[in-house]
């Protein structure tokens, strides 16, 4: 349309390659052998020159059975700033030219419980896998999906 | 000087009534002197009006216009665009719109708001209220001089109002029950006793308002 032209749009840009390492996080818990939570930051911004709404942001974990079938990992996104214990995502307003981070929250269940299963271990033999990050984004156009592919290796 | 208690309620969707949801949680705290005032957007909330832009299909009339709005403004999108459009038809916003620039031209302000129908002013966009309906576009409520009443007899309060207020002193009563002065009840609600979180306290009483 000839007004973008002349205003330009919102667009979500992720910066995977400047995405933090990942940090684990304690289990005292009595699942701690089977259950481990770690999450990644990936740092994004609002490349244009419209504000942005992010709808919502999901992560779909690349690692099927036939691949690694001793853990199940799933991950849950939110903004650093509007951290959630729930699966939930907060719609938000990005300026133009200005971002944040999203914070991936991932969970690795052992497959098999047993007295001798040890997460930690499981976790050192899982290959490296694929996660797709979603996000539902809105500028002054229609809404639209950006996916971005992100590798995990521990 | 008004006494205002802020009722807690849970989150209220298109499954509740207002009118129950206002005798349930704050019933034993209405006598007949008070007014009962209740956030404009849980009351289109329940009445079934908040919509996903999943659900608007945005025609070109929509695209185009909502492209004419500073974005910070709540029909800047094509959805919310959309939204009005589908309340006030395509013709009235399009001359509205066309109204409101050669007015805004000779110094007029406000002219497009008063002319693209009630919804114009009221719509929220996405994100303009708390989860769940972050997500969804909310216009105003129907009938608030009707809901005002249905309140009044249902809790035997002196009077009750729909209010759209927020934290920037914007106070304004979309309607109200017989007897009630929306400029008072505005005034009153200055400070916008619903919180930001407005869908948590969607209910505020005020006391002894025949004696304040």
């Amino acid at each position: 349309m000839l007004l973008d032209l002349f205003f330009g749009d919102a667009k979500l840009k992720l910066d995977l390659e400047q995405h933090s390492p990942i940090k684990y996080f304690e289990n005292d818990t009595p699942h701690k052998n089977f259950m481990q939570e770690f999450e990644i930051r990936v740092p994004y911004k609002n490349i244009g020159s419209q504000e942005l709404t992010i709808l919502d942001t999901w992560a779909r974990v690349y690692l099927p059975d036939e691949q690694y079938d001793k853990l199940h990992i799933s991950a849950r996104v939110n903004d650093s700033e509007r951290l959630r214990n729930d699966d939930y995502f907060e719609a938000m307003l990005v300026p133009a030219n200005k971002g944040g981070e999203l914070v991936l929250r991932f969970t690795a269940i052992a497959r098999d419980c047993t007295t001798d299963t040890d997460v930690q271990n499981l976790m050192k033999e899982c290959p490296e896998f694929d996660v797709a990050v979603y996000a539902e984004c809105r500028g002054r156009k229609e809404v639209y999906i950006d996916k971005e592919i992100l590798t995990v290796k521990f | 000087m008004y006494d205002i208690i802020p009722i807690k309620t849970p989150i209220l969707t298109h499954h509740d009534d207002i009118t129950n949801a206002i005798v349930k949680y704050g019933g034993d705290k209405i006598t007949a002197n008070d007014v009962v005032c209740v956030a404009e957007s849980v009351v289109a909330i329940t009445q079934g009006s908040a919509v996903r832009c999943d659900y608007l299909h945005p025609t070109l009339l929509a695209k185009f216009l909502s492209r004419l709005f500073p974005a910070k403004g709540s029909i800047s999108s094509p959805y919310s665009m959309q939204c009005l459009i589908n309340y006030s038809g395509g013709l009235r916003v399009f001359f509205a719109v066309i109204l409101g620039t050669l007015a805004k031209c000779l110094g007029i302000a406000g002219v497009f708001y008063r002319t693209a129908g009630y919804q114009a002013r009221l719509i929220d966009d996405v994100t303009g209220t708390m989860p769940p309906f972050d997500k969804h576009i909310v216009p105003g409520p129907f009938d608030p001089v009707g809901v005002s009443e249905k309140i009044k007899t249902a809790t035997g309060a002196f009077g009750a109002c729909i209010a759209d207020v927020n934290d920037l002193k914007r106070s304004h009563i979309l309607g109200t029950s017989a007897g009630v002065n929306a400029a008072l009840v505005a005034q009153i609600l200055i400070d916008n006793p619903f919180g930001n979180d407005s869908q948590k306290t969607p209910i505020c009483i005020i006391k002894n308002y025949m004696h304040g």
